[in-house]
């Protein structure tokens, strides 16, 4: 086991991880949820699958997925939850 | 009051119908007449229904039964609705570009992943915490707004991303 190249690894995403989207995403999501360990397991389920594919992918990532589609679908997604809660009159989740 | 059982979910769910009574109370005293105000019960529950009713319903009214089953098909919903979005939003970001960057350089990609699969492990928990933390200082409706917003700026980065990504 190469504990340097585990430590650099790990110490490099969590600095790039850490205040991006992704985080704000687990820390909105688990402001309105009842589960939290949910939005844990979700959120840590679908960072490590998609690392996953891009080690085992490598370069073709970006062509067996549409990343370009897939982006633009969460982000509708995130917009959508995100007037559900700031229209008044609706009640989200 | 809500039922006998000590459940932590029962417990952290009451916080904010105890934030929403105090703050009934002080709508009462600050807007109503004072003839409605000699009626505390009634104007008390008919303003905790009014503000808690995005999160749960009223605990007097409802038996602790349906209660507790209304929990279960709610954790694997918001499971997969934290998977999904998070998935989605996080393929091809630069991080997973940075991994494959490494892992490609490297001899051992497979110590790389773990490596990068602890790391997400711990942003994941830090961002839950964070979350958890300011759902317990906010009131609902600052929450909500928060949230709101917060979800709106992930929209707007990940538009952003779309549009520079080629």
């Amino acid at each position: 086991m190469d504990w340097k190249l585990l430590g650099l690894s790990f110490v490099m995403v969590f600095v790039a991880e850490l205040g991006d989207k992704s985080q704000l995403a687990a820390i909105s999501l688990s402001g309105q949820c009842q589960n939290p360990k949910a939005i844990f397991l979700g959120s840590a389920t679908a960072l490590i699958f998609a690392s996953f594919l891009g080690v085992l992918l490598g370069e073709g990532v970006a062509q067996v997925f549409p990343t370009h589609i897939l982006k633009a679908i969460a982000a509708i997604g995130f917009a959508g939850m995100g007037l559900g809660l700031l229209w008044p009159a609706q009640s989200a989740s | 009051m809500l039922n006998s059982e000590p459940s932590t979910t029962a417990q952290s769910i009451d916080q904010p119908i105890e934030l929403a009574r105090s703050q009934g109370v002080d709508q009462r005293l600050g807007f109503e007449s004072p003839v409605l105000a000699d009626s505390p019960l009634t104007d008390i529950a008919l303003t905790d229904i009014a503000l808690a009713e995005t999160t749960v319903a009223d605990p007097v009214a409802e038996p602790p039964i349906p209660f507790v089953q209304k929990q279960k098909p709610g954790v694997l919903r918001e499971f997969l609705t934290a998977f999904i979005t998070i998935f989605l939003a996080e393929i091809g970001d630069k991080t997973q570009l940075a991994t494959l960057l490494m892992t490609a350089e490297s001899q051992s990609p497979w110590v790389v992943f773990a490596g990068a699969a602890a790391a997400l492990l711990t942003t994941s928990l830090l961002g839950v915490l964070i979350g958890r933390w300011l759902a317990q200082r906010l009131s609902e409706e600052t929450l909500k707004t928060a949230t709101g917003a917060g979800m709106l700026i992930i929209s707007v980065l990940l538009l952003w991303d779309v549009v520079h990504l080629n």
